[in-house]
């Protein structure tokens, strides 16, 4: 008998070349780096905002995302600086992580550009009623100051402008490269990393990296804690793929021992996968397509897809290969109605303009086509099963099932859910979404304790149409608010040549007389003269340190970095024109929250839609009884989440969307069983064991994001299937009315 | 030459001597110091050692002169120091301006009136200094050469820091004194400035300090004589 079915259609053919053609290019294009895509803000659409502002935000949240921060605490502290050195320099020989931009970079330009930033008090004498005694004044303290010693350079800096500014950044510049002693028992150091923070291969490398160059270097008696953007979201990633392995892997698992359950032989147990395959092959290639990267939780969605897409092969499976013996083509109206119904719901998620959802959506239709084609164009007939035990087993559940009452159970559990659903609530809160592993959690609290800057994700964006007015909302803002910015090291062009030209005003009208009579040698005199008098602006671009500033759509945008923390009702205070309070522990969860809403609606258009669906295909009676499976699966749902207390968020959603197309699917295979309804029955319990080992797994993730959706889809799945023979049609519907 | 010129030449003359008093006391001549093997240290230092580690304290006053690049004169400055091994180092320099400059394990901070203000971190010396009065000489030996010459009775200890964060700055210092009293110290560091310290009226306390003697708020007397 030959596998392929009615292989010698064209159409047949033509999709089978197809599905070669694209399991080509999916090999090929997720072999290229950076195809994964992990972070789970890329599932958010655009914000409000403006695109320019959104592109400044992640561009200058990139350099902080790269850095690193490590800690390491000793009980022995004897050794604990050399060896951390070590450890340091064994970091930085593996090529994965670079010292830190440095502020030492800073003090050389300021060295040739003296007018690049003044200090307050320089700056307060320079523009002063009398700039050339104050400045001198300055100058004379600073030269008998013993801190002038370590940080002056009075032979290019004769004014001794340098430490004064240096003592003002002090609070204010980021972490110099190498080791900070906090205190006897502990030391840390930040570096960089080498690649992006969420480049998954790249990142994957970086805690073997790290355990290395520890063992290599450090004695037993040590500890290390270390963090940053990058550890979470490599662990993300490898979290997602270790699940994605073992749910993907255990439901095909699933599948395939029950299809040798059911069916006894290597052929058909082909014939039940291939349809899955066809559909991730189709789902993939036209994610890829169309959005050139693949994300993470789409893939995950992809290995519980699994579930849905096997549907279509058992129902044609078991159709064909139990007795009595069926055409393919008299299950043509419930494959068809089923998939359009399911595709319906899916198609939902595209509704919501998150690009991860849309990408969800498409992976999801296309694969649910791509098993619907599979099984119309390559199914074919095939031996008969030998297995009575199992259609005997079916028909007694079937004879057995109203003794279990279900109306009256449906009824109580309506009733049950319908006094759970007013405690239901929004929660939208990202800690319960995401993975953060207590161990790095412990190891981040840690180390925040030495590194206060961490504390802070929170920053004001300001923009302004060019630099001079960005530098002037910069230092304005900074008069008011403690906080890190490009204009605490940095004056505009504009400004820079003022003061430029006032110090060397200053200089020819008697400061250079005055520091000869101090000792300064007439060459450092001469030197400095000279650049004065040829000096240019700094231009913003020399700046060695990142993420001060960013351009797009034709304005400038910088970050202003408070120093202490603010609640989001204190930074309105600073906001206005052009300054934006930028919060992503608040943002996120808000807008996930509204398009928890907006899917909300879009399952109740699809509910509505597929009703008004049913009840115009099947009539009032029948329709409602098709119905019965999804709608009571979504009501034992919401009760369940009510009951919980732990509210709803929007992967609750998402699986109550694939509840309602995988339940709905039982309704119409049932509703169109005609004469095999035990036939159904067993391609039905076969459907909702493969999924539900599918979405079962899922609730055990570590995302919550993920237990939200499996404990939702399963526990549907699980009312859906035991609720279904409700949608059987009666005899007396079957045979129409009696004469 | 009538009376008012002899007098003017004899008050020029004056005038004349005194300019070398605005100028560094001549340099200490050096001591041939031989390096320290810190396992078997010479006789001489492990006594040094001993009476350190018995004092918690010290003050005295100083003469700080600075030779800096681009500058042909030092710079010349008056002041107290006191250092505690538990509350640090406080700098107040009263002549020609008037600083208060404290360092302690938290950093360097800049006293006045309106409190005090972190001005950067410890460069190196108060662990250093930690070290040295606690007698920890081996602390030194995994991140200074330590050199120790002795003269009548006289001592010098050089330290050539190799590795840390003095190093960063620092190429080496030199600690001249006699018994526990010090005399003089002299840093060099990496961009040629040469940093010479006089203590004067150098005394030593077996206890440490409480909060007002530390700050000079009121006088202490219970010096090691």
């Amino acid at each position: 008998m030959n596998l392929w079915g009615p292989g010698h259609r064209i159409w047949g053919r033509l999709f089978l070349g197809l599905l070669w053609v694209l399991l080509g290019y999916d090999l090929w294009a997720l072999s290229r780096p950076g195809t994964l895509e992990t972070r789970i803000v890329t599932l958010l659409p655009p914000s409000e905002r403006e695109e320019g502002l959104e592109q400044a935000v992640a561009d200058l949240a990139e350099p902080a995302a790269k850095r690193v921060y490590f800690l390491v605490s000793a009980t022995e502290p004897k050794e604990l600086a050399p060896e951390s050195r070590r450890f340091l320099a064994a970091l930085l020989e593996t090529g994965r992580f670079l010292p830190p931009k440095s502020p030492a970079g800073l003090e050389e330009l300021y060295l040739t550009h003296p007018w690049a930033k003044l200090s307050a008090p320089a700056s307060q004498a320079l523009f002063g009623p009398n700039p050339g005694p104050d400045l001198l004044e300055q100058t004379r303290r600073q030269l008998y100051s013993p801190l002038a010693s370590f940080f002056s350079h009075p032979a290019q800096d004769p004014l001794l402008l340098l430490p004064s500014l240096l003592r003002e950044l002090a609070p204010l510049l980021p972490l110099a490269s190498g080791l900070r002693e906090f205190d006897r028992s502990h030391l840390g150091f930040v570096l960089e990393l080498s690649h992006s923070a969420f480049d998954f291969e790249a990142t994957e490398a970086d805690p073997k990296a790290v355990e290395s160059a520890w063992a290599a270097t450090m004695s037993p008696g040590s500890q290390l804690a270390w963090t940053g953007v990058s550890r979470y979201a490599n662990q993300a990633a490898q979290q997602a793929r270790m699940e994605m392995n073992w749910i993907g892997g255990g439901s095909l698992l699933g599948v395939v021992l029950l299809l040798g359950l059911a069916f006894g032989n290597r052929r058909d147990l082909w014939a039940g996968l291939l349809p899955v395959l066809a559909g991730l092959t189709l789902g993939l290639a036209g994610v890829l397509a169309a959005f050139g990267e693949l994300h993470l939780l789409t893939l995950v969605f992809g290995g519980s897809l699994v579930g849905v897409a096997v549907d279509y092969g058992f129902h044609g499976l078991v159709h064909t290969r139990y007795p009595p013996q069926g055409p393919l083509k008299n299950l043509y109206p419930a494959l068809k109605w089923g998939f359009l119904t399911s595709l319906c719901s899916y198609l939902a998620l595209g509704l919501a303009p998150f690009p991860g959802l849309r990408q969800v959506a498409l992976f999801s239709g296309l694969g649910l086509l791509g098993a619907y084609l599979w099984v119309r164009l390559r199914l074919g007939p095939g031996p008969l099963v030998d297995r009575p035990w199992v259609l005997d087993w079916a028909q007694g559940s079937l004879a057995f099932y109203p003794k279990l009452r279900p109306k009256a159970l449906g009824l109580l559990l309506t009733l049950l859910s319908l006094t759970q659903l007013p405690k239901l609530y929004g929660n939208d809160e990202l800690e319960r979404l995401a993975s953060r592993p207590a161990r790095l959690l412990a190891e981040e609290k840690l180390v925040q304790a030495y590194f206060p800057e961490l504390s802070f994700g929170s920053f004001f964006l300001v923009e302004a149409p060019d630099l001079e007015a960005l530098v002037g909302r910069l230092e304005a803002l900074s008069q008011t608010l403690p906080a890190w910015s490009l204009a605490r090291i940095w004056s505009g062009p504009e400004a820079q040549e003022r003061q430029r030209q006032a110090l060397a005003s200053a200089w020819e009208a008697g400061l250079k007389t005055e520091l000869a009579k101090l000792g300064f040698e007439d060459k450092t005199l001469e030197d400095f003269g000279r650049t004065l008098a040829q000096g240019r602006p700094l231009d913003l671009k020399e700046l060695p340190l990142p993420g001060l500033f960013g351009q797009s759509g034709g304005r400038w945008y910088a970050p202003l970095v408070p120093l202490k923390a603010l609640t989001a009702q204190e930074a309105q205070g600073w906001v206005g024109p052009g300054v934006h309070w930028i919060d992503p522990g608040r943002d996120t969860p808000k807008l996930l929250g509204r398009y928890r809403e907006r899917i909300g609606w879009a399952l109740g258009i699809a509910y509505l839609g597929i009703a008004l669906f049913l009840l115009h295909r099947y009539g009032w009676t029948q329709g409602s009884k098709t119905l019965l499976p999804p709608l009571l699966a979504a009501l034992a749902v919401l009760g369940l989440l009510g009951a919980l207390g732990q509210g709803i968020n929007l992967f609750d959603l998402l699986g109550l969307l694939l509840v309602l197309g995988i339940g709905v699917d039982y309704g119409i295979f049932f509703a169109e069983s005609q004469e095999t309804p035990a036939k159904t029955l067993v391609a039905v319990w076969l459907s909702a064991v493969t999924t539900l080992l599918a979405f079962g797994l899922l609730a055990f993730s570590q995302t919550g994001a993920l237990v939200s959706l499996g404990r939702a889809a399963g526990v549907g799945v699980g009312v859906a299937w035991f609720f279904s023979p409700l949608a059987q049609k009666r005899k007396i519907d079957r045979m129409g009315p009696l004469p | 030459m009538r009376q008012k010129e002899f007098w003017l030449w004899i008050l020029v003359g004056l005038l004349g001597l005194s300019g070398p008093c605005h100028a560094e006391l001549p340099p200490p001549e050096d001591f041939p110091g031989a390096l320290v093997n810190y396992e078997n240290p010479p006789k001489e230092l492990k006594e040094l050692n001993a009476i350190l580690s018995q004092e918690a304290a010290f003050q005295a006053r100083f003469i700080l002169s600075v030779y800096k690049l681009g500058i042909e004169r030092p710079v010349n400055s008056e002041g107290r120091v006191v250092f505690d091994v538990e509350k640090g180092l406080l700098w107040q320099t009263l002549s020609p301006y008037k600083e208060a400059l404290w360092v302690n394990q938290d950093g360097v901070f800049h006293l006045s009136s309106q409190g005090k203000e972190r001005v950067g971190d410890d460069p190196g010396f108060y662990r250093k200094l930690q070290e040295f009065s606690q007698g920890s000489m081996a602390k030194l030996g995994s991140e200074a050469a330590l050199y120790f010459g002795v003269k009548e009775e006289l001592w010098e200890i050089k330290v050539v820091p190799q590795s840390g964060v003095l190093a960063a700055n620092v190429a080496e210092f030199r600690i001249r004194g006699s018994r526990g009293v010090i005399y003089w110290v002299r840093l060099f560091l990496r961009d040629k400035t040469v940093m010479s310290i006089r203590l004067a009226d150098f005394q030593r306390y077996k206890d440490s300090f409480g909060e007002t003697e530390f700050f000079f708020l009121e006088p202490r007397r219970d010096f090691i004589p």
